[in-house]
């Protein structure tokens, strides 16, 4: 190799050496999600000459990533992640091949690809993403490396690789299903740059020790850091396995809602802004804007705002047949209209505006 | 009796490590922590006791490391 004056100091390492850097040049890493968590993890994977990462986004970047999504600079605002960041890998380091999946993973697509890599990165910011990817990874025995983060705090895991008593843990041993709370995680709540680059850092370390055979990796525990005090807690996870129930094969998987566990036929279609504007023009659709009250920028069309503090009160009064629910990025109305779905059962076309009214605005 | 908590339940006791009185196992308290904080009775959350995740209520020793912990999606 000619590579060796790039990785000269990681080769250096006694326990790492020129075999820990041979089997990082053939290793296949799959990060989904490049947010705040994938972006640190990506670039210092890809610096340290992991042989092939995948990258799995559906997204574009907005202003409001740039804090923390340290991977894109001013002039990629409004241009797809994974496009992106694969330019800036490949001047980074062009011996690590990147394979841009440009799209969200599903119950449909997600086997696939999962299939190709050895280990995967949860870089993800909801609940059924983390879900699905903790079940899909569960399914192929491929290791997942779990990060997420709350404000000031973060979570770091590993799961799927056995420990020395040949015990396998995944999420759903911690959490065994999604909290089903009124205001699950909004992506507005605030978090700072340092906490998702620390956490996603991490999640990278934990890959090159799993790779290489070095230290310890977070094998069935859970770190949680906060990075207000520097504090870090570490907890052991055990298995719980009568708590919950995995799908038990590939088609199982394929068949399982991870949009929400919604009622039967009843379900939330996740439209775009091209979708949404075609809906305009036909008739019986209300369009609900569930941001709170003084929320900005305002939309130019029609439509009734009811906040999602209130929205269960004033489920009764909506009578339309089709129903578009948006916020400012999507998340917070996938709630409403979870709540619609629940209330109004397959009687009503419930709508979710993927990316919210922030992707209207691109 | 001490108890850490994590996340957005720092929200419901305002702090990050409150004092209750001993409780003989989880269940209890649980029970007494919903009583002196009734925001706590829509969240979810795991229970750690010396450092390990329970799935079950156990009984608990007078100087039992409680942790009360949420699950985070952030990213």
């Amino acid at each position: 190799m000619n590579e060796n004056e790039r990785y000269i100091r990681q080769v250096s390492l006694k326990g790492f050496g020129e075999k820990g850097q041979k089997k990082l040049a053939t290793s296949k890493i799959l990060i989904v999600g490049m947010g705040g968590l994938g972006c640190p993890a990506l670039l210092y994977l890809s610096a340290a000459g992991v042989g092939q990462i995948g990258i799995a986004d559906d997204d574009f970047v907005s202003l409001s990533n740039l804090q923390r999504q340290v991977l894109f600079t001013t002039n990629d605002v409004g241009k797809s992640k994974v496009t992106v960041a694969r330019k800036k890998i490949k001047d980074l380091n062009p011996e690590v091949k990147i394979i841009a999946h440009d799209e969200r993973l599903t119950n449909i697509n997600a086997l696939d690809i999962i299939k190709v890599y050895d280990i995967v990165i949860d870089g993800t910011d909801n609940f059924p993403s983390k879900y699905l990817i903790n079940d899909a990874c569960f399914l192929l025995e491929k290791p997942l490396i779990y990060g997420s983060v709350s404000k000031f705090e973060g979570q770091l895991a590993v799961f799927n690789v056995a420990d020395k008593k040949n015990v396998k843990c995944n999420y759903r041993d911690l959490f065994p299903r999604a909290p089903d709370e009124k205001i699950l995680n909004c992506a507005e709540e605030g978090v700072l740059g340092f906490t998702t680059g620390i956490i996603g850092t991490m999640q990278a370390n934990e890959v090159i020790k799993l790779v290489t055979g070095i230290g310890e990796p977070l094998i069935n525990q859970l770190l949680i850091y906060n990075s207000l005090n520097n504090k870090s807690y570490t907890l052991e996870i055990s298995e719980n396995r009568q708590a919950y129930q995995l799908p038990g094969n590939e088609n199982e998987f394929r068949q399982t809602d991870y949009d929400w566990s919604c009622a039967s036929g009843a379900r939330i279609e996740e439209i775009d802004g091209a979708r949404l504007r075609d809906l305009l023009y036909e008739n019986e659709t209300l369009f609900i804007d569930v941001r709170e009250v003084e929320e900005m920028p305002e939309v130019d069309f029609k439509h009734e705002r009811i906040p999602l503090s209130n929205f269960k009160n004033q489920i009764e009064n909506i009578h339309s047949a089709k129903i578009v629910c948006f916020c400012q990025t999507g998340k917070r109305s996938v709630n409403a209209a979870r709540m619609l779905v629940d209330h109004f059962g397959a009687s009503k076309k419930i709508y979710n505006l993927r990316g919210g009214v922030l992707s209207l605005h691109n | 009796m001490i108890i850490k908590v994590f996340g957005q339940l720092t929200d419901v006791f305002k702090q990050e490590n409150i004092s209750v009185e001993n409780a003989a196992d989880v269940e209890e308290l649980k029970k007494r922590l919903v009583d002196s904080f009734p925001a706590l009775a829509d969240k979810t959350f795991v229970v750690a006791v010396d450092k390990r995740i329970i799935h079950n209520n156990i009984s608990l020793l007078e100087n039992a490391e409680i942790a009360l912990l949420p699950p985070f999606s952030g990213g």
